[in-house]
């Protein structure tokens, strides 16, 4: 699914769209480098449900549930993550 | 079954292993075995039963990841271990990651050892089959098996062990059995006793670059993984205490708070458990300095011998001593905490406000442990993200006020706002810090450490009820960093820092060394108000912070018998007290702490810089609280 971001872009939903307690699918990590490769080994790949769990207090990170572990990530790596 | 710690000296440039050759004296074959295994899933502490409590620490070649080594013995032959970082995956992303992958594949051992989770199959079996496509000669270690059993998790070892093609061994903390079953295991794989035959995962061809081949690879070993997980496991684990207990601890409103709550009971239960036993230290070391006098004097010994003896040299071992009930009580509560799963969730609270201050959630770990002393609490910034978290954790690790400053700042509050008062004082000069700590983290991002912020993802590990021997070690760990750092510093420091205040022998303290060296200092301490005195015991404290407040003990009070509060507060104002101590909280790292900084940022520049970053620190604290002061209506 993808929703309007504004302007003439559209923009695929990311991990960072789902509120407490709504599940997506992966659909691909976007970026580079270490922060993907991280991203990657921690299991978000295409085709892996994730869950968000809830916002840590001050509104980042947030606490995702990825292959029966909970793990907290920044929004700014949440983003990288597409969803649907 | 013996088993006991190999004591070598430390590992300077060479890659190797040194197993074979500090190794046992009597004859035997050796083999060398590697922990591999995710962080949280009870890998040291497997590590310190197979090896005793005793084990020997030291540092990667060019590396500041910690290497821990050990060794064990099973019938004759000696297994020489060494516990790999902790890490999710062997990419070399990290650098504890390229530690764990280099040393499986350059240095060849003779087994490894893959440390599994029973509760946490999908995740863990990820790092078992990076294991597999670089080794062929692995041992699985199931843990929490109790855990998993507790859960009503079914785990089927054998099968796992067919669909691995290694040997699967499940361990449990409290039976010797399973430990010599691992360790004859070890040695049946080490010696090709028993053949392996891994699993290895099957990647079709990559479309394109290098980006691709990692999606790739991470998929299908994912995919093999769930394939595995859905044959051995009956049931997914829930972990329902732990969601339970993250409601609360986690909750949006409540979970600062709660952490507030923590933090507070951890140094209120710090200071009271240890007042007896620092109070018993304290004593003991007076009763025994006066008769070291004594004794002098009865061997016709000059005076100035007994002063030194009994003030200079027993009084500085007594210093050291002094703090170590407070910081066992405190890193032995730190590494509860740490091990029960909390820290993880209160760097998942504070991550925001970190950023806010230049840092990240792991900076919390560093910094919590400087509260207990700022030696370990450099070596703990080695949990940062990326170097440039690092540098800046390990520059502001010296604002944090360590045991002994909060022992000195509680000494002062007390005398000086008796009731609550001094209580409220403190906590505001705390809370001074914290800002200190802000502004320092912000200056440092925005003008020295520019460049990528760290990755912050973070495993909340489930909560788990922590084991003695890990807590001990840990404790331990934290405790010989303060001692080979900081024992030899002090003892040497407070004779130095006796001979400074008694040459020449027999004069009041103006007219010595340090007195004229005080008055040197007079100017600069006139800008924020403070007397030669207060000057003289700051520049003594960067020794040792505790010396501070001896230095104005044999200032104010050599042998006048009164007590020290009383005489300080007729001679300080309440105002010079309070810019003293923020001045005090925030000024110079001590020396143990600065060769600690050295030894970590790799350069005296580095720490040149950080002393001069703390002064400035200081000296804008100390303006701060002077002109709050008198905006407040006190007189200096």
């Amino acid at each position: 699914m993808r929703k309007f971001a504004g302007g003439k872009r559209w923009r695929h939903r990311t991990l960072c769209d789902l509120r407490p307690g709504e599940r997506g699918v992966v659909v691909a990590v976007r970026g580079q480098g270490p922060i993907r490769r991280r991203l990657l080994d921690m299991g978000m790949t295409p085709g892996t449900v994730v869950q968000v769990v809830r916002v840590a207090p001050l509104g980042d990170p947030v606490q995702v549930t990825c292959k029966g572990t909970a793990l907290a990530i920044r929004r700014s790596e949440g983003e990288q993550v597409e969803i649907r | 079954m013996s088993c006991h710690t190999v004591v070598a000296a430390p590992h300077h440039g060479e890659g190797g292993d040194t197993g074979g050759s500090s190794g046992p004296r009597e004859a035997g074959p050796v083999l060398r075995v590697a922990l591999a295994g995710n962080p949280n899933v009870g890998k040291t502490s497997l590590f310190n039963r197979l090896t005793g409590a005793r084990q020997q620490v030291g540092n990667w070649p060019g590396k500041t990841v910690v290497r821990v080594e050990g060794l064990c013995q099973a019938g004759d032959t000696y297994i020489h271990v060494v516990d790999l970082p902790g890490t999710y995956s062997l990419s070399a992303y990290s650098m504890e990651e390229e530690v764990a992958r280099d040393y499986i594949v350059s240095s060849e051992p003779d087994v490894v050892v893959a440390v599994v989770d029973a509760t946490n199959l999908e995740r863990n079996l990820y790092l078992v089959l990076q294991v597999l496509e670089l080794t062929p000669r692995v041992v699985v270690a199931l843990t929490m098996m109790d855990v998993a059993r507790s859960e009503k998790l079914g785990v089927d070892v054998d099968l796992l062990g067919t669909l691995l093609g290694v040997p699967v061994v499940s361990v449990y903390p409290r039976d010797a059995k399973s430990l010599d079953h691992l360790k004859s295991v070890i040695v049946d794989v080490g010696t090709g006793r028993e053949a392996t035959h891994p699993f290895r995962v099957q990647y079709g061809p990559s479309a394109g670059g290098p980006a691709d081949r990692e999606l790739l690879e991470a998929q299908a070993r994912y995919e093999a993984v769930a394939t595995i997980a859905r044959q051995v496991l009956h049931e997914r684990p829930r972990h329902r205490l732990t969601q339970a207990l993250d409601e609360i601890v986690l909750h949006r409103v409540f979970g600062l708070p709660i952490l507030a709550v923590l933090a507070a009971a951890l140094f209120f239960v710090t200071f009271n458990v240890s007042a007896p036993a620092v109070d018993l230290l304290n004593s003991l070391f007076g009763f025994w300095g006066t008769r070291l006098q004594a004794g002098v004097h009865w061997l016709g010994l000059p005076a100035w011998v007994g002063g030194f003896l009994a003030n200079g040299m027993l009084g500085g071992v007594g210093s050291v001593l002094a703090f170590f009930p407070l910081m066992t009580v405190f890193f032995f509560l730190y590494a509860f905490l740490q091990d029960s799963g909390y820290l993880a969730r209160a760097a998942f609270l504070t991550d925001r406000l970190l950023r806010a201050m230049g840092l990240g959630g792991r900076v919390f770990f560093s910094l919590l442990t400087g509260y207990g002393c700022n030696v370990p609490g450099v070596f703990a910034t080695r949990i940062a993200g990326n170097e440039r978290e690092r540098e800046a954790a390990i520059l502001v690790s010296p604002f944090v006020p360590c045991a002994a400053r909060l022992g000195v700042m509680t000494f002062f509050t007390a005398a000086f706002f008796p009731g609550t008062r001094g209580a409220l004082v403190l906590l505001g000069l705390l809370a001074l810090d914290i800002l200190v700590i802000a502004a320092a983290g912000v200056l440092l991002q925005r003008v020295w450490l520019r460049g990528e912020p760290a990755p912050f993802v973070l495993e909340l590990p489930p909560y788990r009820w922590p084991e003695w021997q890990s807590l001990l070690t840990a404790t331990w760990t934290q405790l010989s960093a303060f001692l080979e750092k900081a024992g030899t510093v002090i003892v040497a420091a407070s004779a130095a820092v006796w001979l400074f205040t008694n040459i020449p022998y027999g004069v009041p303290v103006e007219h010595t060394v340090a007195g004229a060296v005080g008055r040197l200092l007079a100017p600069a301490g006139a800008v924020l108000g403070l007397n030669w005195q207060l000057m003289l015991a700051l520049l003594v404290g960067v020794v040792a912070k505790e010396t501070a407040l001896s230095t104005l003990g044999v200032i104010f009070h050599a042998g006048s018998g009164a007590p020290l509060a009383g005489v300080l507060t007729h001679v300080i104002s309440p105002l010079q007290a309070v810019t003293f101590l923020a001045v005090y909280m925030v000024y110079s790292p001590c020396v143990p702490t600065m060769t600690a900084m050295r030894r970590e940022l790799g350069s005296w520049r580095w720490v040149v810089g950080g002393v001069a970053l703390t002064l400035g620190m200081a000296l804008a604290t100390g303006l701060l609280v002077q002109a709050a002061g008198r905006l407040a209506g006190w007189g200096l």
